[in-house]
């Protein structure tokens, strides 16, 4: 399905944590969200699944008003990988991926069999099949983020949120959790903090600095001029020589400090 | 307004998800079923035991035999003279009620505590963790000391129902914060009103004259042996009520337990759900509370030995606390009254010193481990 936002103002405590953010993701498109911390990445996520609802503006998915729909009818569109997810009690890995199942669950009774073929289909998807009899909270952060995956892939939404989604995981999983978003036939919207990962993947990114929208289009657009308008940093970009896809390397502004430089040469006279 | 339009990659036709591996069966533990026909089957056990148990003697036949009397109609012993008129006042009229309230409060409160704890989304909360207990008892503590025309002519029942309600009312307002209700808020001020409630208690207490001192006591620790067939109604609609209710929303409590975030991105309304949640375990507290005063222990303990046995799902859990509850109290009353016979022992300290050994015994068994209470 089709997202589009359009004029999203966030306001939170007094202070505008988004303004007028408008961008489109087309159906079935992998889109990265990138930002430095604070810049509002995680809360435009949030419009998107009725967690924090905008001042001004909407937030659309196909037909749907995020905001006007009934929260039900939102919940069985978009799912979420939400980073929270508390372990104070024992659940297993595969009764946390049919809570995905909720919102097309009603009263008191088992789980169905297509909620569970849903759920163990999404363990699959994720590797986490292995251990989905296994208590959450014995996981290590790495698993319980493949089980958090699942338990969105399970709902079988047409529209799917990661937020930061490689977060925890080592570089296999977070090359194989990539390759994954981006070969769903549904829209994948993601929070990302590493922008290599981005180029690699996603079909277009929105960068964010401050609240706003700087940049949006194709990977290609990740420049070594914006990378140093919005992270402050200095950046060398090159081209993977297989993929194509474009490659930052950063660094300071001036890689060798001279300071301490000159330290070490009298210590080592 | 800026359009994404990159053109689409090469992307593979669909998922590849394995339809082969996929199996249809729940993951049910095997043992819920049964753990619940056991249960039920202690329940009525106790129920019987007790209403032959005291100083007048009735042998198990014979209470079973007044118990069916009274329920069914036309039955032969009621009228034959086998069974005496002391028999069945003992029974029908003392034992029974007792019991009954005995198994009403144990499951009460131990749905009151599961409910709480998912509220709070902890494991260590308890019934009256919002101040709910000691609201009933500045309630009931007024009427003893003041008498029941200081508070409106309530009854002593009725004050500790208001109490508790003012209280678990008055926590909701103090923690909600621009519309929503936050765990920590709420324990904080549930913490902090149930002191300035028990300072208000202990005030009248130590101001009022000797012999009240016992009956507020009394009330403090909590006792089933003023039952009669009448004051079980309203805790007995409190539990059904709330049963339900908590029924329609076991999945949701569910999602609940997994943070707020993720229960908001699955569709619920966290702060309507926590609000109505609250409601249900407030009045169902104060349903009990008012007529069996404040028993401890029970709404913190069973739900957790629930989760040891079946898991975290509502959906298995909730069931095994009520029934466990109720037996859990039975058995407690049971003992209360024949161990230092003819000495009753007050309920409260019965359901402490009965139920925390029991609980570390579990708590030391390996499925604990599993049940988190390692972290």
């Amino acid at each position: 399905m089709r997202i589009a936002l359009d004029g999203v103002t966030v306001r939170l405590g007094g202070r505008t944590i988004l303004s007028d953010i408008a961008f489109s993701a087309e159906p079935g498109r992998f889109v990265g969200i990138l930002g430095p911390n604070g810049s509002g990445k995680s809360t435009l996520l949030r419009t998107m699944y009725r967690a924090v609802r905008p001042a001004a503006g909407s937030v659309r998915i196909g037909e749907l008003d995020v905001w006007s729909a009934h929260r039900r009818d939102v919940a069985r569109t978009v799912a979420v990988m939400t980073q929270d997810s508390s372990t104070e009690f024992d659940f297993t890995a595969l009764e946390v991926v049919l809570l995905g199942r909720v919102p097309f669950q009603r009263g008191f009774g088992r789980d169905s069999a297509s909620d569970l073929e849903f759920a163990r289909a999404a363990l699959e998807q994720a590797r986490a099949s292995e251990f989905a009899d296994r208590p959450l909270a014995d996981l290590s952060g790495g698993q319980r983020q493949r089980v958090l995956l699942a338990r969105a892939l399970a709902a079988q939404t047409p529209v799917v949120l990661l937020d930061e989604p490689t977060n925890h995981l080592d570089i296999a999983f977070q090359l194989e959790l990539m390759r994954l978003a981006s070969t769903l036939d549904r829209t994948v919207i993601a929070a990302l903090h590493d922008l290599n990962l981005a180029a690699g993947y996603c079909d277009a990114v929105v960068v964010l600095h401050q609240g706003r929208v700087v940049a949006a289009g194709p990977p290609s657009i990740l420049t070594p001029a914006l990378v140093r308008e919005v992270f402050g940093v200095h950046a060398e970009r090159f081209t993977h020589p297989r993929s194509g896809a474009p490659v930052l390397a950063f660094g300071h502004e001036d890689p060798a400090p001279r300071e301490e430089e000159s330290r070490f040469q009298c210590a080592n006279e | 307004m800026c359009t994404v339009t990159a053109p689409p990659t090469t992307r593979s036709s669909t998922t590849a998800r394995r339809r082969d591996e996929i199996v249809g069966r729940a993951p049910r533990r095997p043992g819920t079923a049964l753990l619940l026909g056991c249960l039920a089957g202690a329940v009525l056990a106790l129920l019987v035991v007790s209403a032959a148990t005291g100083t007048v003697p009735v042998t198990l036949g014979d209470a079973s035999r007044l118990v069916a009397g009274h329920l069914l109609p036309g039955l032969p012993w009621m009228s034959d003279g086998s069974l005496t008129p002391l028999q069945d006042q003992a029974v029908w009229q003392f034992r029974l009620p007792r019991a009954l309230l005995a198994g009403l409060a144990g499951a009460g409160l131990a749905l009151a505590g599961a409910i709480m704890q998912a509220i709070v989304r902890n494991p260590l909360a308890e019934p009256y963790i919002l101040g709910v207990s000691s609201g009933a008892s500045v309630g009931a503590v007024l009427v003893i000391v003041l008498g029941s025309a200081a508070v409106g002519g309530l009854t002593l029942g009725a004050a500790a129902f208001v109490g508790a309600l003012a209280a678990s009312i008055a926590v909701a307002l103090v923690a909600r914060r621009r519309g929503s209700l936050s765990p920590t808020r709420m324990v904080l001020s549930g913490v902090a009103l149930g002191s300035l409630f028990s300072a208000i208690t202990s005030y009248l207490t130590i101001t009022t004259d000797a012999q009240n001192v016992v009956s507020v006591l009394f009330f403090l620790l909590g006792s089933v042996s003023a039952a009669t067939m009448p004051t079980l109604i309203a805790p007995a609609i409190a539990l059904v009520v709330a049963g339900i209710h908590v029924g329609l929303r076991s999945r949701a409590m569910n999602a609940l337990l997994t943070g707020d975030e993720s229960a908001t991105a699955l569709g619920l309304h966290v702060s309507r759900l926590r609000g109505e949640l609250l409601l249900s375990s407030a009045l169902l507290t104060g349903a009990i509370v008012s007529v069996s005063g404040g028993i401890g222990f029970v709404g913190l303990v069973v739900p957790h030995v629930a989760r040891i046995l079946v898991g975290s799902d509502h959906r298995r859990m909730l069931p095994v606390a009520v029934l466990g509850g109720a037996a859990f109290l039975m058995l407690a009353d049971l003992l209360a009254r024949t161990v230092a016979a003819p000495t009753e022992i007050p309920l409260g300290i019965l359901t402490a010193l009965v139920g925390a050994p029991f609980f570390l015994w579990l708590m030391h068994r390996d499925s604990a481990a599993q049940a988190g209470l390692e972290r």
